[in-house]
């Protein structure tokens, strides 16, 4: 008897304690995302605030609209950048296990910019980026190169946008990587060398796949990010030159909130979910592949 | 293994030769590294030097050509004319903002965040794995689906151009920072709680005197993320805080800059400067919590 009421007294507290962040997930999550499909199916009064049901036509828009294809298309070159982002992260890493001297320093060198502002760095990188007084046609001009048009040339432009989404995106996945690498089991190495193994063999056959489950990790919840990123986008081109670095989430947020697009909240919320299942998907795909290329058991 | 006994078989006669050149090719590897590690140091180094050069540099000395890395003549005017109050900025405004939306809220949401956590790591109830583990996959839904009409939401409870939107979600506890505090707890021994239970305390009281005071290094981590989050933060407030100044975050008034200071690079310098420096000052004071949390949260996945 007495056993049965102290269990109840448990399952109280258990679901008392555990409340808040239920009641939090369906307000300002469940609801929200509730409304947001009822939206995307709908027409919106901007002036009186009516909704109407009107099925796919959102939908059907936006896979006619140009525009949100291009913002497709200049999010999978971002993508792209994701790869080597991770191969940096991963160079960085090895660089700061191997056995040398201020890694503290070089290790804060490359993680602070990972924790600063997109306001600020963004701003930064304008003024790096400056055509005429920017310090990197500063530098290519004193190297007798050609200056680069980093923000005003549409094909550049981009690619810029990946160079700084390196700098200020390595920090976390770098930090990761020398824990795992800090793990791999030092037995393997050493039966490798005895094996005669190279330093790229040992790179491939061990290293990797030792890491391979922190990889995994940084790979989704960096696709994650470099999709939704905003600010960083709207502060430093606001989508432009011609369009070149417009991103689905920065265009979504043109539609719904600037009169550029007549404050389309219905439309923008068609576009946000198949935005949402992009990602969905690509997640759902590197999720699938992991099976190939993740070794747990290592 | 028979290859390899013979490898050390040949090795021997010109052992002396063979150990040269293996210090050689140690002292290269070396130098090759320092010599990446220099060079990549210097290319993340080098855009804050940029930005530190350009904020104390004469109006027409950051507009010469060749560009000049270090000051000719040093000057403080641009950091007074970002904190000279104007209509549009107000630094100390912004700053104090920051803190009380900031600060508060992320207390109250790494508290909740970790009773859940406890919650899901010790006590004892139906259901509770499935729903920690449908409280995870909640992670996975992309946060652009439920920016415009979370923004419609808050519209109609007047809630725009008011802090709440920016505070009151987070108090509720955040998905992840459940995740991880719970994975912190499931390592503190249950020895603790079952001693404590024998003497007639209850959970509540389990929580605060042995689980709080117990995860405090987990506790610290997400408090700094949560703070880094919230103090770094410019589309929330972008959205919801459209109106007075006197509302209006730090890093609002810093990307006002680009608009209200135009080509005056110096100025913008600046406020980059200072909007850096509390990140800096709290990398510094706290970089065990920032290292420890994230690789624990790499490791652990």
């Amino acid at each position: 008897m007495k056993g049965s009421s102290i269990k109840k007294k448990d399952y109280l507290a258990g679901y008392l304690f555990i409340a808040p962040p239920i009641i939090g997930f369906m307000l300002f999550s469940l609801i929200p995302i509730v409304f947001s499909l009822v939206l995307s199916f709908s027409e919106y009064d901007f002036f009186t605030g009516e909704i109407n049901l009107i099925g796919f036509e959102g939908y059907a828009r936006a896979i006619e609209d140009e525009l949100f294809f291009k913002s497709l298309g200049n999010i999978c070159i971002a993508l792209g950048g994701v790869l080597l982002q991770i191969a940096v992260m991963l160079g960085v890493a090895l660089l700061l296990t191997a056995k040398v001297k201020g890694v503290t320093f070089f290790r804060a060198l490359f993680f602070i910019p990972s924790l600063c502002s997109s306001v600020a760095v963004t701003l930064v990188w304008k003024w790096v980026y400056n055509y005429d007084f920017g310090i990197l046609n500063g530098l290519l001009t004193s190297l007798g190169l050609d200056k680069v048009g980093w923000l005003i040339d549409t094909k550049v432009a981009m690619i810029s946008m990946i160079i700084q989404g390196i700098w200020m995106g390595i920090g976390g996945g770098m930090v990761m990587y020398i824990a795992g690498l800090k793990n791999a089991p030092r037995q393997y190495y050493e039966a490798a060398e005895i094996d005669g193994a190279n330093a790229f063999q040992r790179f491939f056959h061990i290293t990797l796949p030792c890491v391979s489950p922190t990889t995994f990790y940084i790979l989704v919840t960096t696709i994650i990010g470099t999709v939704s990123d905003f600010a960083r986008y709207k502060l430093m081109n606001n989508g432009g030159p011609d369009y070149s670095t417009l991103t689905p989430v920065l265009y979504i947020y043109q539609t719904a909130f600037t009169s550029q697009y007549g404050y389309d909240y219905t439309y923008a919320t068609a576009m946000s979910w198949l935005t949402g299942l992009f990602i969905i998907v690509l997640v759902a795909a590197t999720f699938i592949s992991s099976k190939r290329w993740v070794h747990y058991s290592v | 293994m028979f290859k390899g006994t013979n490898n050390t078989l040949q090795a021997l006669p010109n052992n002396l030769s063979e150990q040269r050149k293996r210090k050689i090719k140690r002292i290269l590897y070396k130098i090759f590294l320092y010599a990446m590690l220099v060079l990549g140091g210097f290319i993340f180094l080098l855009p804050f030097l940029w930005m530190l050069s350009t904020s104390f540099k004469e109006y027409k000395e950051i507009f010469t050509v060749p560009i000049s890395w270090i000051p000719k003549t040093w000057t403080l005017k641009n950091y007074e004319e970002l904190f000279a109050a104007s209509e549009y900025v107000n630094l100390w405004i912004g700053f104090r903002n920051t803190i009380i939306m900031v600060v508060p809220s992320t207390i109250v949401g790494v508290l909740t965040a970790a009773l859940a956590a406890f919650s899901f790591a010790k006590i004892q109830f139906p259901g509770r794995d499935k729903i920690f583990f449908g409280f995870v996959a909640t992670m996975a839904i992309p946060g652009i689906i439920t920016m415009i009409p979370s923004y419609m939401l808050y519209n109609k409870l007047h809630w725009t151009n008011t802090w709440l939107p920016l505070m009151v979600p987070g108090m509720f506890g955040g998905a992840s920072a459940i995740f991880f505090t719970r994975q912190f707890m499931l390592g503190i021994p249950s020895s603790l709680e079952e001693a404590a239970k024998v003497d007639g305390m209850g959970w509540w009281g389990i929580f605060w005197k042995i689980e709080v005071p117990l995860s405090m290094p987990v506790l610290i981590t997400n408090f700094m993320f949560g703070f880094l989050g919230g103090y770094n933060d410019y589309t929330g407030p972008m959205l919801y805080l459209t109106g007075k100044m006197e509302l209006k975050t730090l890093q609002q008034m810093i990307s006002m800059l680009n608009d209200t200071a135009g080509t005056k690079w110096g100025v913008q310098m600046a406020g980059a400067c200072i909007a850096t420096l509390p990140t800096l000052f709290l990398y510094l004071f706290a970089q065990r919590y920032f290292v420890e949390g994230i690789s624990f949260s790499g490791v652990k996945e």
